[in-house]
């Protein structure tokens, strides 16, 4: 797995190091976490876009 | 609105014709459950329908819900609720497979459905073909 560095504001990095402590995780992980969920979430958000453009075209027939 | 939520074909129906509830569930962050002979169904609709983007809405289906596949425990308990409900087995399959997945509150357009009592589950009627 590639690595990769970036940088945080230090108020930000402090609340991500609490919540990594609290769950246990790496900072690391949570961080790969949130950016995973992140993307699922904006790919779910474009599926149900175009659902519901193809569905709402015209009502389905029963 | 909170928990898993399962919905039929006729949700997705609903959904087609604009229905102001379906679209308000569809639209909320609810974590939405199907199942998939609802994949099964949807398809022959939309093909019917003459919807040459059926596939690409079918797998758009399978990213905004969670699908439950059929199981030998599924298809059990399919048998008892239609048992017990004189309910269809295209029915009985689909609410036995939102059960399994634990859900709730189930979303139908199917007047068997609607007319089931099950405890500690809430079916919320649409309005559909079935009436």
């Amino acid at each position: 797995m590639p690595a990769v560095s970036f940088y945080l504001k230090q108020e930000v990095l402090d609340a991500v190091r609490a919540k990594a402590k609290s769950e246990n995780l790496p900072v690391s992980r949570l961080i790969s976490q949130a950016v995973e969920r992140l993307l699922e979430s904006e790919e779910r958000r474009r599926a149900k876009s175009r659902l519901l453009e193809i569905l709402t075209q015209r009502p389905l027939g029963v | 609105m909170s928990g898993l939520i399962g919905v039929d074909t006729g949700f997705f129906l609903a959904l087609s014709q604009k229905d102001k509830t379906a679209l308000a569930l569809f639209e909320s962050p609810a974590e939405l459950v199907t199942s998939v002979l609802v994949l099964y169904e949807l398809q022959k609709k939309l093909r019917e329908g003459d919807r040459p983007r059926w596939r690409e809405a079918l797998a758009d289906l399978e990213r905004v819900a969670c699908v439950i596949p059929l199981t030998s425990g599924v298809a059990l308990k399919a048998g008892e609720i239609a048992h017990d409900n004189a309910l269809p087995a295209g029915a009985a399959l689909i609410i036995a497979s939102l059960l399994d997945a634990g859900c709730r509150t189930i979303y139908t357009t199917d007047n068997h459905l609607k007319r089931l009592e099950l405890r500690g589950v809430e079916i919320i009627g649409l309005p559909g073909s079935d009436e």
